[in-house]
């Protein structure tokens, strides 16, 4: 009971001081989730949730432990140089993009800050891209993402930042283009970066008849929440890769449906087989 | 005229983008922060003047 009268006496005696004590406490846990959701690292926000819990309490006088009390009072201090010992490259990345004002703007634009006309012309360009690559037998690994993306993945490539068109995208993947080996990573309709190179899937259920490309494709999707285009360069078969899962043999109908799903353009699928295939996914 | 009204356009579109960011996008991870924040805070209150 003494408990809840303490909570109501802080609340009486200062107000505004609790209400600002809150929101600036949600400010520096929605940046902590935020930054944990970037780096891949959703599953530890509720273990750093408990973890602070616990240190409020251990550190508490009402619990008197002196020991466990002072480790947790100072466990900020603590995971801080942890993560700057463990993860020097990365810090370093962090602190750079802070004081960049373009990552800035990148940081406060809505998802995509384009139209939706303008989504369905990269689509559009998109399955174009793909379809014409299919015919040659031209090999393409296109990575759609509606995120921000993993910088060390962008980092290993190179950064374009430019408008998506079907042609772009071709002289990209085209052999004798010094792009052309690694992925292309497109958000909105951005190609942001290419040439990156990504994480192969260790999964022995792949078909043995898929390379090196479709592993990449179906490694990256396993890690992080994006859709993958997956052209081969032998067969020109078209394949979408999403949460480690290869689907193979698209047609530009099922691509655009997938690719307007993705985007958020469209609920259901407007294909009788893709309809089909989304119950047997479902 | 037509260049101004273009850019109240613009501003008001920036305006309404950054709304939405505020507002609606995340909104769920938005609220988790909230909801521990007061949570973590009623802890920290009520166990300050126990002994």
């Amino acid at each position: 009971m003494e408990f809840f009268t303490n909570i109501y006496d802080k609340m009486a005696a200062k107000p505004w001081a609790c209400a600002i004590d809150i929101v600036l406490t949600a400010l520096l846990i929605y940046g902590m989730i935020v930054f944990l959701r970037k780096n891949n690292a959703g599953k530890l926000i509720a273990f750093a949730l408990v973890f602070i819990a616990a240190g409020i309490v251990l550190s508490s006088e009402f619990m008197d432990l002196p020991v466990v009390g002072s480790i947790m009072r100072y466990g900020v201090i603590i995971v801080i140089l942890v993560i700057v010992f463990l993860f020097p490259a990365e810090t370093k990345r962090g602190l750079f993009k802070l004081a960049s004002s373009r990552d800035t703007h990148e940081q406060y634009t809505t998802a995509y800050d384009v139209s939706d006309e303008e989504l369905h012309a990269a689509i559009n360009d998109i399955v174009r891209a793909a379809q014409n690559m299919s015919k040659k037998n031209v090999g393409a690994l296109i990575i759609i993402s509606n995120q921000n993306l993993p910088e060390n993945i962008i980092d290993s490539g190179t950064r374009l930042d430019a408008v998506l068109s079907c042609a772009l995208l071709e002289s990209i993947f085209n052999t004798k283009a010094p792009l052309h080996d690694g992925a292309v990573f497109v958000r909105g309709n951005r190609i942001v970066a290419a040439g990156c190179f990504l994480p192969l899937s260790q999964s022995n259920s792949i078909d043995k008849e898929l390379g090196t490309r479709h592993r990449a494709g179906i490694g990256v999707s396993e890690n992080y929440n994006v859709l993958t285009i997956i052209v081969s360069e032998e067969t020109g078969v078209i394949s979408i890769a999403q949460h480690g899962d290869l689907t193979r043999y698209f047609d530009s109908q099922m691509l655009t449906d997938k690719l307007e799903q993705t985007y958020g353009l469209q609920a259901t699928p407007k294909t009788k087989s893709a309809r089909k295939r989304r119950r047997k996914e479902g | 005229m037509n260049e101004q009204k273009q850019e109240n356009a613009k501003k008001q579109n920036k305006f309404s983008a950054v709304l939405k960011k505020i507002f609606v996008h995340d909104i769920g991870w938005k609220l988790l922060a909230i909801f521990s924040a007061a949570v973590l805070w009623a802890l920290s209150s009520g166990l300050s003047g126990l002994l």
